[in-house]
């Protein structure tokens, strides 16, 4: 089935900020990309390539507000969430891109996804009788030329969003499975297959700031310190929903309770949301 | 939700279906319907290939053969589009089919995960790439049923000449039973018209109601103090659905083409009773129970007047 992809106006925006710059510009060299049309068609060659089932034939361009309509956003509109339209003029599948001249490693990923698919879940929590937290198929395209990719943290951040079952391209082509302790070197396969090895991702010095995870009780306790302590706390949660809700499907799967009693406290609508969709679980 | 409502004919099987759709306020193109018959097949459920007649650029006509996607596979690509949203797949009439080879390996499918964080969706997987080919959700083609696609069928239990549903493929479904109680319980109940029953052979007319004529019909007919048919074959209170506003001649005229061919062919034809029967002793074949019906003569027999008196008392 052919798609249309239909993009935010900003993602032109930002593409030509973006070209504008020499150094970001010698980057898209460096990869076959002169112009913005040449970044717009390997982006769409790229996902053809990668994920062919997608078959977009053609690009549009439309008003974030639009967007944030069409795909069922109750919270703020986005200018990084675009979707692809099916000849019928259903959205088949939602679309992220990780724009260009970010330099920030905590808000890579996490800003551009998570709000939106908040917003989407806030409309669909009393609908949804399927568990996953997305309701559609989520591709996430890196169009960041800076080396943030590079960073661990923001690797774990595309690991995550691997094991949530969202689709994640990087034009550059960067690898980012390489932090996960279980990979030998030289084996590419991709492989987290239990909570106490995605546990590990996160334990430094023998101890995770983000979940416990309570074997003997079958219990994946979520610790609130990282939100709670940051200067951000909406951004931080953000960050946070994305690294623990890859624990949440794991435990649910080996038959765990989630507590989230540290959460108590803690009165935002965003995390109502979250709250709201444990309690499904 | 995977469930066959199953009942004798005429209990409003299919609106309940078409209820129970409506309460979960799914919009009409989430909802797909099928009737099977002895010809349905895999085909015509999944999709087939087809040949399509194409003119080229030099005007010359070439054909290809494309896949015109079944019913099954256009549901399963709309519930797969938004998992939010339930899509209901409705098919009448399952026992009319071969439902073994109608679902060919689809059967598979419909055994679904009870726990975890894939609850509802297919236990088990199977490789259909033709299916999977426009489902984007799925990353190959292993294919399952997510939990937001619901298959609600109806099975008649008095249909002749139906297929036999082996054991593995009706344990995948819940089952519920549509009775032959009229509905609303307690009245005032729908589609209930006065039926004028003649009584004797002088030509007495009583009126009956559609409720008490078809309540003690099924009586007559399932129990054993009578025929002793069983429940299979007993009516449903919308057995024949009466015109509203209709007059009694159209109603009457209703009566005598739906429900005595019914009873003629399928009640009196199948009863082994040599001492019961439903049809006054006067009545040798259909033509003539017709005729004594269009000319208003007495066509029951006095036993089952005298359950009618019984029922309207209270005492059948």
């Amino acid at each position: 089935m052919n798609h249309i992809l239909v993009l935010p106006e900003e993602f032109e925006i930002k593409l030509n900020e973006a070209h504008a710059n020499n150094d970001v510009h010698a980057k898209w060299l460096q990869i076959g990309v002169d112009t913005v049309q040449d970044m717009i068609n390997k982006v769409i060659s790229e996902m053809n390539n990668r994920f062919p089932k997608l078959s977009i034939t053609n690009y549009r361009v439309e008003n974030k507000d639009y967007i944030k309509e069409t795909i069922g956003n109750r919270g703020s509109s986005s200018i990084y969430a675009g979707y692809f339209e099916t000849d019928k003029g259903n959205v088949d599948g939602l679309f992220f891109y990780i724009p260009p001249l970010l330099d920030s490693g905590n808000d890579i990923l996490t800003r551009q996804v998570m709000p939106t698919l908040l917003g989407i879940y806030e409309g669909i929590s009393q609908d949804m009788v399927d568990l996953h937290f997305n309701n559609r198929p989520v591709y996430i395209v890196n169009i960041n030329e800076t080396n943030r990719s590079e960073q661990r943290a923001v690797k774990i951040s595309f690991i995550c969003a691997e094991l949530l079952g969202f689709k994640y391209l990087d034009i550059f082509g960067r690898e980012f499975h390489d932090v996960i302790p279980s990979l030998n070197e030289g084996d590419r396969d991709f492989k987290i297959s239990s909570l106490a090895e995605f546990n590990l991702l996160f334990t430094n010095n023998g101890n995770n700031e983000l979940f416990v995870v309570n074997e003997e009780e079958k219990v994946l306790q979520l610790l609130s310190n990282t939100v709670t302590t940051s200067k951000n706390p909406s951004a931080e949660m953000y960050r946070y929903f994305l690294k623990v809700l890859p624990a949440i499907y794991m435990a649910i799967d080996a038959g765990y309770q989630i507590n989230i009693d540290a959460f108590d406290n803690l009165k935002t609508s965003m995390f109502d949301v979250i709250r709201m969709y444990i309690s499904k679980l | 939700m995977q469930i066959i409502f199953y009942g004798a004919p005429g209990t409003g099987k299919s609106y309940i279906v078409d209820e129970l759709v409506k309460a979960s306020g799914a919009s009409d193109d989430r909802i797909f319907r099928t009737t099977f018959h002895p010809e349905y097949t895999y085909n015509d459920f999944v999709g087939q290939l087809l040949p399509k007649v194409q003119r080229t650029a030099s005007g010359s006509t070439i054909i290809n053969y494309e896949f015109t996607k079944g019913v099954f596979t256009r549901a399963l690509e709309k519930a797969y589009e938004d998992t939010s949203k339930q899509v209901f797949l409705i098919i009448e009439e399952m026992s009319r089919g071969d439902c073994a080879s109608i679902f060919g390996d689809i059967f598979q499918l419909l055994d679904r995960e009870s726990q975890g964080i894939n609850k509802g969706y297919s236990k088990y997987f199977i490789n259909n790439d033709i299916i999977a080919k426009d489902i984007i959700a799925l990353t190959d083609d292993k294919i399952k049923l997510p939990p937001n696609f619901n298959i609600l069928g109806t099975v008649n239990t008095s249909d002749q000449n139906v297929f036999v549903m082996d054991t593995a493929f009706k344990r995948r479904f819940e089952w519920q039973y549509v009775s032959t109680k009229p509905v609303p319980a307690g009245g005032p109940y729908k589609n209930n018209i006065d039926i004028e029953v003649v009584i004797d052979s002088a030509g007495t007319k009583k009126t009956v109601k559609w409720v008490d004529l078809y309540g003690t019909l099924n009586i007559f007919i399932a129990d054993s103090r009578f025929l002793g048919l069983g429940e299979d074959k007993q009516l449903g209170q919308f057995f024949i659905e009466f015109k509203v506003g209709g007059t009694p001649s159209e109603h009457k005229n209703q009566v005598k083409n739906k429900l005595l061919h019914y009873l003629w062919s399928d009640i009196h034809k199948s009863s082994y009773s040599t001492e019961i029967s439903l049809f006054d002793s006067s009545i040798t074949s259909f033509s003539e129970l017709y005729d004594a019906y269009e000319n208003d003569r007495k066509i029951f027999s006095d036993k089952f007047i005298e359950c009618i008196e019984l029922w309207l008392r209270g005492s059948l």
